[in-house]
């Protein structure tokens, strides 16, 4: 397009290359007169130092010129994708350069120009390579829109990628086809990656129940196994001394197997004693104590209330949402967990409400595990080597307690005084809570601590059915109505919603 | 005053934007450049070097047309087609009478830039 406007508004920078001062001199003179910004060069080699140092629109080019001539330096541009888009304007003598000048258009030059131009000629050719630059340009953007376009579909389709990120929202904004194509794309795109993350959501969630499930049903034969063990013995924390010795060498034995490091990190040291207090003090000792005076089924009962505990501390400090349905979820459960409480009386124990007060410290110590492991244990550590470390630190706290109160439990392998039962029960028992606590470890960190939590759910029932199996335990019809009012509090607290299911707790983990 | 075409200083005036000073300082570069073709010329005939002789007339041609230079431009393009494919055999010939007008013409600008 030919615009007649001479004014010095223009900022396109031309490069004017000659080695002949006065032809060099001219053009720069009647270039810059046409209002263009203008450097200029005197031989081939410092012109490709200009081209490669700062951006040009367009150049003119002599050919005749010692050393890298017109022809070097266009051969040079040809090779580089950037440059090679800059238009060229050959200047040559006509009458003996003919040849010359079809080589040059056949090396790409765009055009030509006699030594001898006139005003006019000089800024139609201007004008009409740099037009034909523009719209390269357009084209070349354009290009490169539907480049990005494309490698977004391929980062798509070779990974989960959300959408939102693909950074398509500049060109979403784009008035034309493309803009057209970028918005749909995106749309489809983001209801395809919802539609995945849903799906894998769901596969999440069905594997964390399969987990719980086992974890549950492993776990709930411990209380059984407690019971068993609390009607042969009045030493419960001797028992749990030989329970975590038991555990211990399972799991090193099994990492060892494995041929994994059992080796963590001196800073853990405090993680792990809280967790031997946890579990082995508060949970364990608690649970073979109150053995004694209740049904394994009614301490099953009891240890569900983990489920609300860890609901009422991840309220507290905010991994979860305290919502309302949530709440009221929780208020009917505690009213079950009173009501099993309150049936402990007819059961005919001896200060049954007292035990059943008591036995609320193990399913205390187990949420407060939970939110420790959530919060403190690094995702690096095996979760086999993470509870043989939690039973040794257990090992190791229970030794001076036991030794003091003289609690230690001789284990007599002669099964004809009956004493033979408990070598059993602390085999069985060391097996169980190595196996229960590893896949607990799992679930906290797969799932997240409340939904880990909703173990106690299947825990207690399991609990309840191994009593019943096992031990030939009744329940009242009280402790039906409690369980069911357990299991509707349970419910409307719920595992986590999907979406935040591991978005609060990474966050809190980038806070620590 | 054959020697220089007044009405190519005009137009070249023109193309260069009508400054005076402007075609003034391109007229002294084509002064000092010239007379380096010049001796580019004569270095090439003791030497027999062919292409020197050739890119030199071939600048002179494009140069002195600029400038209204009209017979000295025509004795180089001359000059230049005699080096197209053999050494010319009048070569010294040529190079003086090239000089000689180089002179004139050079006097005829130095003239115009004066006045």
């Amino acid at each position: 397009m030919l615009e007649g406007n001479t004014s010095n508004s223009r900022s396109e920078r031309i490069l004017i290359v000659d080695d002949q001062a006065t032809q060099r001199k001219k053009m720069s003179l009647a270039v810059t007169t046409l209002g263009y910004d203008v450097t200029s060069a005197a031989d081939g080699k410092s012109a490709l130092k200009m081209l490669r140092e700062s951006e040009f629109d367009l150049i003119l080019l002599d050919i005749l010129m010692p050393e890298i001539d017109g022809f070097g330096v266009m051969e040079f541009l040809k090779k580089d994708s950037v440059l090679s888009e800059i238009p060229i304007i050959v200047i040559s003598a006509l009458d003996s350069e003919m040849d010359s000048v079809v080589k040059a258009i056949s090396l790409g030059a765009q055009d030509f120009l006699p030594k001898n131009f006139d005003p006019i000629l000089l800024e139609a050719r201007i004008n009409a390579s740099l037009e034909k630059k523009r719209a390269r340009d357009l084209e070349l953007d354009y290009l490169s829109e539907v480049n990005r376009l494309a490698d977004a579909a391929a980062t798509l389709e070779s990974g989960h990628i959300d959408p939102k990120r693909l950074g398509l929202e500049a060109m979403c904004k784009r008035e034309d086809a493309l803009g057209n194509l970028a918005r749909v794309f995106t749309r489809m795109a983001s209801e395809v990656y919802e539609r995945e993350r849903r799906l894998r959501q769901q596969v999440r969630t069905l594997k964390s129940l399969g987990l719980l499930l086992a974890c549950g049903v492993v776990t709930g034969l411990g209380v059984v196994l407690t019971r068993i063990a609390a009607l042969e013995t009045s030493s419960p924390l001797g028992m749990v001394l030989w329970v975590n010795i038991v555990c211990a060498i399972v799991c090193f034995g099994n990492v060892l197997v494995r041929g994994r490091s059992p080796v963590i990190n001196f800073r853990l040291i405090p993680v792990f004693a809280l967790w031997a207090i946890f579990t082995a003090v508060m949970g364990e000792a608690v649970v073979f104590w109150v053995a004694q005076h209740l049904q394994a089924s009614y301490i099953s009962l009891i240890l569900v209330c983990e489920g609300f505990i860890v609901f009422a501390f991840a309220s507290i400090i905010k991994i979860e949402q305290a919502t309302f349905k949530r709440l009221i979820g929780f208020l009917i459960g505690m009213t079950g967990v009173l009501m099993v409480v309150m049936t402990t009386q007819g059961t005919g124990a001896v200060g049954g409400l007292h035990w059943a007060a008591l036995a609320m410290l193990a399913p205390l110590g187990y949420a407060m595990r939970a939110i420790l492991l959530t919060l403190k244990l690094p995702d690096s550590i095996d979760m086999v080597t993470a509870t043989g470390w939690s039973a040794v630190a257990s090992v190791l706290f229970l030794i001076p307690i036991v030794t003091m109160r003289g609690d230690f439990v001789a284990l007599n392998v002669d099964f004809t005084n009956g004493t033979g039962v408990l070598v059993l029960v602390v085999l069985l028992y060391g097996i169980v809570s190595a196996t229960g606590v590893s896949m607990r470890v799992h679930l906290i960190r797969s799932a997240g601590a409340v939904f880990a939590s909703q173990s106690a759910f299947v825990i207690t029932f399991a609990g309840i059915a191994w009593s019943m199996i096992l031990l030939g335990e009744k329940l009242p019809w009280q402790a039906w109505v409690a369980l069911g009012l357990l299991v509707v509090g349970l419910l409307l607290v719920g595992p986590k919603e999907e979406a935040e299911e591991i978005d609060p707790i990474t966050k809190l983990d980038h806070e620590l | 005053m054959d020697t220089i075409d007044t009405n190519c200083l005009e137009n070249l005036l023109e193309l260069i934007g009508g400054e005076k000073e402007a075609l003034d300082e391109l007229i002294s570069t084509f002064l000092i450049e010239g007379q380096e073709m010049i001796d580019d010329m004569r270095r090439s005939l003791s030497s027999q070097d062919q292409e020197v002789l050739r890119r030199s007339s071939h600048s002179m041609k494009s140069s002195a047309q600029d400038f209204g230079a009209t017979k000295l431009s025509e004795l180089a393009a001359s000059l230049e087609y005699n080096c197209k494919n053999n050494w010319p055999s009048q070569a010294e010939q040529q190079v003086d009478t090239i000089t000689t007008q180089f002179k004139l013409a050079s006097q005829a600008l130095t003239d115009y830039l004066k006045h």
